[in-house]
């Protein structure tokens, strides 16, 4: 049922039928108690089956214009009024198998006119004394399994003029007397009579004298091997297409010592016979010689040690199933067979040959334990028509180069699962020009020759499944089948495909890799490709190229039980499988590999936003790794570049911290550059130290401490060694690095220590602009008084007088 | 000896028995299962897992056509939906045989529609 058009009637929020196509109501086993009447009026087939209905009359059964079918199987109903199916007039099909029907009214089907088909089956009728003369158009009557004592059919269904089946199956006939088949041979010729499973012991002779049926089916009909050869001579004359004898499978054997007692079925007019045999004879049965005149005989579990030659008159399709034995078969000279089917024999089948059939087209010799040490030329001999041969599930078969001469007809070979033998290592099938379709599925082959398959031309179907391929072979082996349509190659192992070995086949359509070793895929020469199947082979990823250039055709991709790669790395492929799941054959049976004992994920259920995340966090790593590196490149630039100030710093800070602990052992440390040392030598020596009182001043040039650092020097006895700090700023002052850095050191001390140590003495007159070179300089210019050395005796007197006030002036 | 049998299928029930007694031994017992049939029966596939001593991988497996189209061989073969199919067999069980077999046998017809699930134990002391 195509679920699309399903849908659901619901009732009291309970599901009571399914629809399909809106004319279709399925409303089997629903607990319902009453038929429902909120049905569309437009509905043809109601199904009923399986409810509690007990009683029909007009107002139980709504009116529905056009229901065709009414199933009411099995419903419980007990009472059936008169005009129970005056709402349903239209009815052609009406079903009530197996209810305890109590009580029908004597006109309970007159209404229903147009009913073609009424089935009765187990209700519990005794006769076949029915209350339908006025079913005119009744076609088939179907009564089984009821308490029926006899076959007589009312006479006015004489005027049922299209009737053509009852169906009488398992009832309680044991008697059919002469009269009982009257009616049945005014009706006549299209009739099907079904009578298996009656116990019948009798058959009055002459019964079907004249009779002519389309079919009669009287198997387990007997309840003896006496009443079954006694049954069946009383059907001496009877006309009838098809004849269904015999017994049933699930029926115990019947031993017999009569070989004969199927003479009579030469005296029964037949076209075909179907005959399930359970007897057992003594001696081989003659059972062929008394259907001489079938066109189709169909023999199923009968012991035949050998098959003997019977001159058929019409034969064109003979069925031998299920048989028991044969020890040789020799079929010859049958001009009008067309069909032959020996198959699934118990014991293993010895093969002689086959000779002069001239319209033979169809051999099936499938499951027969047959071995054959050569074929197939020397066995079929003039059967120019053979076009079909099936020899699967055989033992064993050996080809040769001449196997197939004079049987270039063939259109169908099937050898699959019967070992072959020459197949791989010759080009034997080269003179089938017409074959169409080749299976040698799992036959033991290695393929050892390339030119195996050459010359036939006209294959459209291969099958190699479960063979092997010696290395390289598989390259060339299918280069000439231009017309092949279908490749199965599943399971043979392969562990590499050369996918240019299919770019001959330009019309291949379907691909079978299954259960190989395949580690890759490319459809690079599957141009035309509309099915491929790759599942259970070793492949963890297709590059997202390859299923992006697929054929545009493809429809069927199977890649399930793969060792799918599911890393993060491979988000598009297996966004790809996710996306895919229409064309791909089994998307729930494509599973992640893992190593580990885990639970198997599918690729389907594969958290892909996982990996999203994960993406995204690598990202923000890299960025952040990115910015600390460029930060520590940037501070070691930075530090190099400042590393005199940093220095510097580290200095500030030692030296404020040694500060409190030492005394001043000079009252002015002197700045100056080591150009003006003449002036600093001369006069400020001279004046300050060899005055009264002396003022010790520290100079660079003899008080430093040898050994120790200038800039630890310049600290610890220049600045924190002294009291005041006389700075000479003269133009080489401005451009001496140590001046500056001397004067710098000096201001942030002052900074710290916040008093005013700081002399000044301008021993030349200096730009303006140059004074911004020194950082400070010119800020505490302007903000403080200084010193200005004139060169004239006069002023140097006040310079000098100035000085040493300023210098002494802290204490 | 003891036997159990439970159906599987929620719609289908089945009937089973076994004349004479069960616990006759080197003698043919005649065993009948019945269901009453959902649906036609025009082909019928059977898959039947034998389980011995509760062991969790079958120790045999059978799948078997009972019934194909084109003139079938057992009597059950093509009934109708409402039908009751009786499937009779006899077997004879060894005095020396002892253990616990379970059975678990599913059948499909033409429209996969499934015919009988059923779980049955037999113990065998």
């Amino acid at each position: 049922m195509n679920m699309n058009l399903t849908k659901l009637l619901l009732y009291d929020n309970l599901i009571i039928c399914q629809i399909s196509e809106n004319i279709h109501y399925s409303c089997s086993g629903r607990n319902l108690s009453s038929i429902p009447n909120h049905f569309s009026p437009m509905v043809e087939i109601l199904d009923l089956s399986f409810n509690f209905l007990s009683f029909l009359n007009k107002t139980t059964v709504p009116l529905f214009s056009n229901l065709q079918v009414l199933d009411l199987t099995r419903c419980h109903i007990q009472h059936i009024d008169d005009d129970a199916f005056h709402n349903v007039r239209n009815l052609t099909t009406l079903i009530l198998t197996g209810n305890p029907i109590s009580y029908t009214g004597p006109n309970v089907l007159n209404a229903l006119t147009k009913l073609q088909r009424l089935v009765l089956v187990d209700i519990g009728l005794l006769s076949l004394e029915l209350p339908i003369h006025s079913l005119m158009n009744l076609q088939e009557l179907k009564v089984g399994t009821n308490n029926i004592k006899s076959m007589a059919m009312p006479p006015y269904m004489i005027s049922f003029k299209d009737f053509r089946l009852l169906d009488l199956h398992a009832n309680n006939i044991s008697l059919i007397k002469a009269d009982h088949t009257s009616v049945l041979r005014e009706i006549g010729r299209n009739m099907t009579l079904i009578l298996s499973r009656n116990p019948i012991l009798c058959i009055e002779s002459g019964a079907f004298q004249h009779i002519y049926l389309r079919e009669l089916n009287i198997q387990g009909a007997f309840v003896s091997f006496n009443a079954t050869r006694n049954g069946l001579k009383s059907l001496t004359g009877l006309n009838v297409d098809r004849l269904v004898i015999g017994d049933f499978r699930d029926k115990n054997k019947s031993f017999i010592f009569d070989v004969n007692f199927l003479s009579s079925l030469s005296s029964i007019g037949f076209q075909e016979i179907y005959y399930y045999v359970k007897e057992r004879p003594a001696k081989p049965l003659h059972l062929f010689e008394h259907m001489v005149n079938a066109s189709k005989i169909t023999v199923k579990h009968a012991y035949i040690p050998y098959l003997e030659y019977v001159p058929y008159r019409q034969i064109k399709e003979l069925f031998l199933v299920d048989d028991h034995l044969f020890l040789s078969i020799e079929f010859s000279h049958q001009h009008t067979i067309e069909k032959l089917v020996i198959s699934n024999s118990k014991e293993p089948v010895i093969i002689s040959k086959f000779t002069d059939l001239p319209k033979l087209h169809y051999v099936d010799l499938s499951k027969n334990q047959i071995t054959l040490k050569e074929c197939c030329n020397t066995i079929f001999i003039e059967i120019p028509q053979l076009r079909f041969l099936n020899f699967s599930l055989n033992a064993e078969i050996r080809l040769a180069l001449t196997s197939f001469s004079g049987l270039n007809n063939l259109e169908v070979l099937d050898f699959h699962y019967t070992k072959v033998a020459g197949i791989g290592n010759f080009a034997v099938l080269a003179n089938l020009k017409l074959l169409r379709y080749l299976d040698i599925s799992y036959s033991s082959i290695t393929f050892t020759c390339y030119m195996s398959f050459y010359g036939l031309d006209s294959l459209r179907v291969l099958k190699v499944a479960g063979n092997s391929f010696k290395l390289g072979t598989s390259q060339y082996l299918f280069a000439n089948l231009t017309q092949l349509e279908l490749l199965d190659i599943s399971n043979c192992g392969i562990e590499s495909m050369m996918y240019s070995t299919f770019k001959d086949l330009h019309q291949l359509k379907h691909l079978f890799l299954s259960g190989n070793k395949l580690m890759t895929l490319d459809f690079s020469s599957l141009k035309a490709i509309r099915n491929v199947y790759v599942d259970n082979n070793q492949i963890a990823s297709i590059p997202l190229n390859v299923l992006q250039n697929r054929p545009e055709n493809l429809s069927v991709f199977d890649l399930s039980n793969n060792p799918i790669d599911c890393s993060c790395s491979q988000t598009d492929f297996i966004s790809w499988i996710v996306n895919h799941q229409q064309i791909l054959k089994q998307p729930q049976n494509i599973f992640c590999h893992s190593l580990s004992r885990t639970p198997v994920t599918r690729v389907i259920d594969f958290d892909l936003e996982n990996c999203a995340y994960r993406k995204k966090a690598a990202v923000v790593v890299i960025v952040v790794s990115l910015f600390v590196v460029l930060s520590l490149l940037l501070v070691s630039v930075l530090t190099y570049k400042f590393q005199f100030y940093l220095r510097y710093c580290c200095i500030l800070l030692r030296g404020y911290r040694a500060s409190r602990q030492q005394e001043c052992p000079y009252d002015a440390f002197v700045i100056y550059s080591s150009k003006d040392e003449a002036w600093v030598m001369d006069e400020l020596v001279e004046n300050l130290e060899k005055g009264v009182p002396p003022i010790q001043l520290c100079l660079h040039v003899r008080d430093f401490e040898v050994g120790k650092s200038i800039t630890s020097n310049i600290i610890d006895e220049g600045i924190m060694g002294s009291h005041k700090v006389i700075v000479v700023v003269s133009r080489h002052f401005i451009d001496s690095v140590w001046c500056r850095f001397e004067f710098e050191v000096a201001q942030s001390w002052l900074v710290m220590e916040g008093t005013a140590n700081i002399i000044i003495i301008m021993l030349e007159d200096v730009e303006e602009e140059k004074t911004k070179k020194v950082f400070g300089l010119h800020k505490h210019l302007k903000k403080n008084t200084y010193l200005k050395w004139r060169g004239n005796p006069l002023s140097d007197m006040r310079f000098w007088i100035r000085l040493r006030r300023a210098v002494i002036a802290k204490k | 000896m003891e036997a159990y049998y439970r159906s599987c299928d929620p719609l289908q029930d089945i009937s089973f028995t076994a004349s004479p007694c069960l616990n006759i031994r080197d003698e043919n017992i005649n065993l009948k299962l019945s269901l009453m049939l959902r649906q036609s029966i025009d082909e019928l596939y059977a898959s039947i897992d034998f389980f011995l001593n509760q062991q969790p991988n079958p120790v045999a497996h059978i799948d078997e056509s009972l019934c194909l189209p084109d003139f079938p061989g057992f009597s059950f073969c093509g009934r109708k939906k409402g039908e009751v199919v009786t499937i009779e067999r006899s077997v004879r069980i060894s005095k020396v045989a002892t253990g616990r077999i379970d059975i678990h046998i599913v059948m499909f017809n033409q429209n996969g529609f499934q015919i009988l699930c059923t779980n049955a134990t037999v113990i065998l002391k």
